[in-house]
């Protein structure tokens, strides 16, 4: 038994091993691409899709891994040189990587940056911040153009997110500095919008480049007072790259205003156009070629490579929760506080919600699938070991008894008597674990794991249904053929007398020698 | 009969929790006989017998079993040598009848051949087809179970059996033919056998020597003729006018 363990120990190993990034060489080549990231947005999609056909254009190979999930996984994953690049904004590094709440300019943040190895090329040219807007029909009847106007209209009806209501920087100091009037309703952005499109709100938050003022018709009130941060894009590097990458990569720096950015997001979000031709189209009216071959690239599109990769995240957590989930079920069931203690700690991996858990894992592991392995292999011990914790524990006492008295050692008792009988048990907890896992590897995808979330999140980014489905339908049949395959590995393992009556070949089935 | 003790319990006492259930107990029990501990449930009939394979340990004084006290390591080996057998069978119930009866000599390393001439010879002996090899607990009679269970006990062919009220799920109409098959099989396997029964007909009817037990006291104890002839105390007559 001891040899089977030691063979899933060393799988295990270098299944891990395989995913460990490979040692540097010349950057920007086929063995050591340019790797550009970004978070689940349009706009940062978009911007990274720019910065990856800028090099491209130079003659650079590059890596693209989009969609991760936020800004703390992208600056955890540039600062450990896992990727080379993304774009940020100037408001998000002051509050969320500097932690600093005062605005700082391009040269201030660079030399806060300067020990952690990254560094902030030129602006891409506008602000995504906060932004108030009204209908422009009714901007033209009142004649609204800045926010300090609103005061004059009270009868105004404002609904704004639940998030910006509660924000220091949102809301309240908004209500401060304008001295505008009664708390507003907290909606959910997407209904505001509709809301506010049929006339029953008139005013509501947002971001100062979303897709959805063109879609909507909207009207971004200026900021007259300066309340709101200022969120220039720009895109963030690892310092260490070389002088014409940064140049290649600062290629679009001060040509891109609100007006172009909000045209673009338009042509992704509400045209439904790939991120590739827009940025292509863009990148060709600023007379830069991209010359990539890679312009036709469909939005995913990546079938086989997703479901493999899906397969290895679940495969490779699920075979290491079950060998470990097993050996600490046999190893603590027999103590009924430990036994406890274990389930309890299994359960609180629960309830950590997948995201957070994926980001916990960052520091430890990086970006990629080995955090992802960790985080489904947290999410995958509860089943296992609870299954089998309660069904060895709760053994028939006199089979225990009559086990030990014929004079079977505690691993014969183990292996003969109670992990035979609990057998049943600890199949559906495995079962349960593989659908979890299955569910849960979508997820992956916001830590540049890849897998059948890559399409979902895109498609999340884009209010891409088909996108979407591309990720979700597989995943869904896979869970489906994964439930079949454990009801056939079932059949083969479960003990004889548990199987339906009369079945043949059961004396071979149930010799677990 | 032979006189030489085979289990011996000196000043043997043994608690749960606070609770004492015999002290200052001794007692020598003779080889190659049945061995009937008679007695009430709570008279300590069952801790006496689990005293001897170890399952459970003395609290005070020595349990000596052939002649040694019972070990402190290699209690799996020893366990071995004793035969165990318990009410309601206590099959397995993920095994067939074969791989129950011959669990233990395959942790021993037989030849499959040993083990299948064995196996057929034990089964035959209880009146039971071999061919039920592939049948699995629950689909066994209660009385077949308990065959079964008899023969898981005698495999590796121990020279001592201890049967903790073996026979009690049974119907009265086949106990009979069951306690037959079982003075046969005692008598051909020569082990000195241990029964633990509140039944004292079927003590009677199987036993050569008795041992009548009441809250945690060795009443009386002597052959099986001698009790029934000679009850010493109250309790013991009244006990035998009860039942008998």
């Amino acid at each position: 038994m001891k040899s089977i363990w030691l063979k899933c120990v060393v799988i295990l190993f270098f299944a891990v091993s395989l995913t460990c990034p490979s040692v540097l060489a010349s950057e920007g080549t086929e063995s050591d691409p340019i790797i550009v990231a970004s978070k689940q947005f349009p706009e940062n999609y978009l911007l990274a899709e720019i910065i990856a056909q800028m090099l491209e254009a130079e003659g650079y190979v590059v890596t693209r891994k989009f969609g991760f999930g936020g800004t703390a996984v992208c600056n955890e994953a540039l600062r450990r040189d896992e990727i080379d690049v993304y774009p940020e904004y100037t408001g998000t590094i002051q509050a969320v990587i500097l932690e600093l709440n005062h605005p700082l300019t391009l040269e201030e943040i660079n030399d806060r940056l300067a020990d952690r190895n990254i560094e902030g090329l030129p602006m891409f040219g506008f602000n995504n911040t906060y932004a108030m807007s009204v209908r422009r029909s009714m901007a033209e009847e009142l004649n609204l153009s800045k926010v300090s106007q609103l005061v004059d209209h009270p009868d105004l009806k404002f609904a704004v997110t639940h998030e910006f209501l509660e924000r220091e920087d949102g809301w309240p100091k908004l209500q401060e500095v304008y001295g505008l009037g009664s708390l507003p309703e907290g909606m959910q952005h997407a209904l505001a919008l509709r809301a506010i499109a049929n006339g029953s709100i008139d005013v509501t938050d947002g971001y100062s480049t979303d897709a959805e003022i063109i879609e909507y018709d909207l009207v971004v009130l200026e900021d007259d007072r300066n309340v709101f941060p200022i969120y220039m894009a720009i895109p963030l590097i690892r310092s260490d790259l070389s002088k014409p990458i940064k140049d290649a990569i600062a290629g679009a720096a001060g040509k891109i205003d609100e007006a172009t950015m909000l045209y673009l997001n338009g042509q992704v979000v509400t045209e439904n156009r790939s991120f590739a031709s827009v940025a292509d189209e863009f990148l060709a009216s600023i007379e830069i070629d991209p010359r990539s071959e890679n312009i036709s690239s469909q939005r995913g599109g990546k079938l086989l490579e997703n479901v493999v990769r899906h397969l290895q995240l679940t495969g490779i957590a699920l075979l290491a929760a079950t060998v470990i989930g097993l050996l600490v079920s046999v190893a603590v069931y027999r103590v009924t506080w430990l036994s406890r203690s274990v389930v309890y700690v299994c359960g609180l991996m629960q309830t950590i919600p997948s995201i957070a858990l994926l980001a916990l894992m960052i520091p430890l592991l990086g970006i990629g699938m080995k955090p992802a392995i960790a985080a489904l292999f947290l999410y995958s011990l509860l089943p296992i070991v609870r299954n089998t914790v309660i069904s060895l524990s709760t053994t028939d006492p006199l089979l225990v008894r009559i086990a030990e008295a014929m004079g079977m050692s505690q691993v014969e008792r183990l292996r003969y008597v109670l992990v035979p009988l609990a057998m049943p048990s600890i199949f559906a907890g495995i079962r349960t674990s593989a659908v979890i896992c299955i569910g849960t590897a979508t997820l992956a995808a916001f830590i540049g794991a890849g897998g059948l979330g890559d399409p979902i999140v895109t498609g999340l980014a884009l209010d891409d249904t088909g996108l979407i489905l591309e990720g979700a339908i597989p995943a869904a049949l896979l869970a489906i053929v994964t439930e079949l395959v454990f009801e056939g590995l079932e059949r083969i393992m479960v003990p004889g007398h548990l199987k339906v009556f009369g079945s043949g070949k059961s004396d071979q089935v149930a010799d677990t020698s | 009969m032979t006189s030489d003790s085979v289990v011996s319990f000196k000043n043997v006492g043994k608690h749960f929790d606070e609770n004492w259930v015999f002290r200052n107990l001794s007692l020598e029990l003779p080889s190659s006989q049945v061995v009937a501990i008679v007695g009430e449930s709570g008279s300590g009939k069952t801790t006496l017998l689990q005293l001897i394979n170890g399952i459970l340990r003395a609290n005070e004084g020595t349990v000596q079993v052939m002649g040694s006290p019972v070990p402190e390591s290699g209690i799996e080996q020893f366990r071995r040598g004793i035969g165990y057998a318990v009410q309601g069978g206590g099959l397995f119930p993920h095994l067939n009848v074969y791989r129950n009866v011959t669990l233990l000599a395959q942790l021993e390393r037989w030849e499959q051949e040993r083990s299948e001439e064995r196996y057929a010879e034990l089964l035959t002996m209880v009146g039971l087809d071999p061919d039920l090899k592939d049948r699995y607990p629950y689909q066994l009679s209660g009385g077949q179970q308990h065959r079964v269970s008899l023969c898981r006990a005698l495999m590796l062919q121990p020279k001592i059996l201890l049967l903790d009220e073996p026979f009690s799920a049974i119907d009265p109409m086949s106990r009979g033919e069951i306690h037959k098959q079982f003075t046969e099989l005692r008598e051909k396997e020569q082990v000195s056998a241990f029964l633990v029964t509140h039944d004292l007909r079927e003590a009677v009817a199987l036993s050569q020597y008795l041992v009548v037990m009441a809250n945690g006291d060795v009443v009386q104890h002597g052959s099986t003729q001698d009790v029934i002839d000679q009850p010493e105390k109250g309790y013991v007559a009244r006990l035998l006018e009860t039942y008998l």
